[in-house]
């Protein structure tokens, strides 16, 4: 690449970063705007060609967030947050520790972290009610599914993954007998960070402000909370909802077979499933939890999806137009760093995945390039789980939906495109991540990954 | 202190000790030295199996292209006859990363202490370059827009023979290099990644 053409990819760059902090700054909506914008600039101005709209991740958010309101409409969010509140009675601060661990299980049962937008709104309801800074769950929460990925079976970046270390004698269970126990202590290192991150509630000026200006209700105690007749069903309904994708994601065998592209047949992947079985969900909560159906868009949750949507769609696309066109040009350039000097492997594994905003694209790309420079191979699956950096720039789905789902405001994108809510637990998790898998494989892995040879002679040039 | 500035040097103090750590564990650049033969062996089996892995993970991602903006998905989205060749050519691209990323991994593992060491290392060093230019010719030629539909599956086809036969003549010039040498041939036998590589080919 010429002088010129990275001069172009920085300023494309600067384009995106400049309407994604213009969109944060206007919130709601105003972030996919914003992002559509930004893709007519680089389109029209810069001639890129559009990149895809995250088609999927908007259906899974449509589907999810019509049967999480339909289950509000019924008085099942309410349910649930007297539920989890008896539970939490005693240490009502455990949910920052519980609720990132219960997101991280979901993804590791899907390989997905979409299932994780059904429990953001209850995540948020019953920290609010505990009067419990949302951001503190929420943020964990969020960073936690993404950390799953790593861990689960079924992912698609594990699949990507395993062929490339096969050869080192590296299978799933071990891969996943690095992983997942570096990752629980990372989400733990996290979870005691965010439990004490920002002000209490009663503390926080913006919340303050909104309280004060009527635009959110104060929190009522879950004591006080009266329950509507059917609210148990509905959530025994949306349960059995996730209940039913976690068993189809973790057991393959159990999807429909459809025609493969390669010839033979193969399961349907879990992205429809989810579509399919939440609007099922949300269907069956109408009939049996007497909900009509006028009553679901007006329901909080509705709305708050609803803008977490159209802010996707826009923020997602223009990134897509801009990765698109020059992912070659971000991971040589990060390439040739690790190359020059590959202890920064980690981090360029992280900057890769941030700056493709995919896991399994900073998985091809920089891990065969990391064992090509002599690194081990169960080192770099400890290192590969940086690829959670997917969520440094705040234009991931679970990100925006967490951010809308908290009206309280302490759950916020940032002013700097950097400065959001999931950028602390997100440094947390991965370096500690990363670190304690590189100790679990320096104590239990040696024979895998042997120190590399001593050179008998050195040639002499 | 301020809350936001404890966190910053934390992180990046936690940066730091990652990058330490990395640099003291798992790394050793090999290139210009001559090594015992069973760990080249070893080097060059470890790069063309994760190379192969990579192709792999490529075709995949090319008939099954990942979505984006959500985490973990692996649903293709909508796709047109311009959107496809987009693929394949992206796919090239990537193939083509990859064998300079495996050119480089045979680098770093040096020159093998076996008497016909030297000429071992110098045969596969030249199968890598001349498949990285084979792919690149492919690639060059999915640059021109197709006129036609037959043309664009030409393409097509040309690109995945591309792919597929450089795979195939990789793992021949192993064997070839392997049967040169007794002592490189033994290096390659007893070694556990061109183990794992032979028994991958014999299940394919």
């Amino acid at each position: 690449m010429t002088t010129t053409d990275w001069i172009l990819v920085a300023l494309e760059g600067l384009v995106v970063i400049g309407f994604i902090a213009l969109g944060v700054r206007t919130g709601g909506i105003g972030l996919g705007l914003w992002g559509g914008v930004g893709t007519v600039v680089l389109v029209f101005g810069f001639h890129l060609e559009p990149g895809e709209p995250p088609t999927s991740a908007m259906l899974i958010i449509i589907a999810v967030i019509s049967a999480a309101a339909a289950m509000q409409a019924a008085g099942g969010v309410d349910y649930m947050v007297v539920i989890a509140s008896r539970a939490l009675r005693a240490q009502p601060r455990a949910l920052n520790f519980v609720a990132p661990y219960v997101s991280y299980v979901l993804t590791i049962l899907t390989g997905t972290s979409n299932t994780f937008f059904s429990i953001i709104p209850v995540i948020n309801e019953v920290a609010y009610a505990n009067k419990i800074r949302p951001e503190r769950a929420l943020a964990g929460s969020t960073v936690a599914s993404a950390v799953g990925i790593t861990s689960s079976p079924v992912a698609a970046a594990t699949a990507t993954i395993l062929p490339l270390v096969e050869v080192y004698h590296y299978d799933l269970i071990d891969v996943l007998l690095i992983t997942i126990p570096a990752s629980i202590v990372g989400i733990f290192a996290m979870s005691l960070v965010m439990s004490r991150h920002g002000k209490e509630l009663d503390d926080d000026p913006e919340f303050q402000r909104r309280l004060a200006a009527g635009e959110i209700e104060p929190p009522a105690p879950a004591a006080e909370i009266e329950l509507q007749p059917y609210a148990k069903r509905s959530v025994a309904i949306f349960l059995a909802g996730v209940l039913a994708i976690c068993i189809f994601g973790f057991f393959d065998g159990l999807r429909p077979t459809v025609a493969a592209e390669g010839g033979g047949t193969e399961p349907l992947s879990i992205t429809p499933i989810i579509q399919m079985v939440m609007l099922t969900a949300a269907a069956l909560i109408l009939l049996f939890a007497h909900v009509r159906a006028t009553e679901v868009p007006g329901t909080p949750i509705f709305k708050s999806g609803m803008v977490a949507m159209i802010a996707l769609f826009g923020i997602a696309w223009m990134a897509d137009t801009f990765i698109a066109n020059n992912e070659d040009a971000i991971v040589q350039a990060l390439g040739s760093l690790a190359e020059k000097w590959p202890f920064m492997i980690a981090i360029a594994i992280f900057l890769v995945a941030a700056l493709t905003t995919s896991q399994s694209a900073a998985t091809r790309t920089m891990v065969p390039l990391g064992l090509a420079l002599g690194i081990g191979a169960g080192y770099m699956i400890a290192m590969w789980t940086a690829v959670v950096g997917v969520l440094f720039l705040p234009a991931n789905g679970t990100q925006i939906a967490a951010a809308e789902a908290d009206k309280t405001g302490t759950t916020t994108l940032g002013k700097r495109v950097v400065d959001h809510s999931f950028q602390l637990p997100l440094q947390v998790a991965w370096i500690v991540t990363a670190l304690v898998g590189i100790a679990i494989v320096w104590l239990f892995f040696g024979s895998h990954t042997p120190a590399p040879a001593v050179p008998s002679t050195t040639t002499v040039p | 202190m301020r809350p936001l500035l404890a966190y910053t040097i934390a992180i990046v103090a936690g940066v730091v000790v990652l990058t330490a750590v990395v640099a003291l564990v798992g790394y050793r650049d090999k290139s210009g030295e001559t090594v015992p033969a069973s760990a080249w062996a070893q080097s060059v089996c470890g790069a063309v199996g994760t190379w192969r892995g990579e192709m792999e993970a490529i075709v995949r991602d090319v008939r099954n292209p990942p979505s984006r903006g959500s985490l973990g998905v692996e649903e293709p989205q909508s796709e047109t006859p311009q959107g496809r060749t987009e693929l394949v050519r992206t796919g090239l691209e990537s193939g083509v990363r990859a064998t300079k990323t495996l050119v480089e991994g045979i680098e770093n593992a040096g020159t093998p202490d076996s008497p016909q060491g030297g000429q071992a290392a110098g045969q596969v060093s030249d199968w890598a370059t001349a498949s990285r230019d084979s792919l690149e010719k492919a690639q060059d030629a999915l640059q021109h827009e197709a006129p036609t539909l037959e043309t664009a599956l030409k393409q097509l086809t040309g690109a995945v023979g591309a792919m597929t036969s450089t795979l195939t003549s990789g793992v021949k010039t192993i064997a070839g290099a392997a049967t040169a040498d007794p002592q490189l041939a033994a290096a390659f036998r007893n070694s556990s990644t061109c183990q794992q590589l032979r028994e991958e080919q014999t299940s394919t």
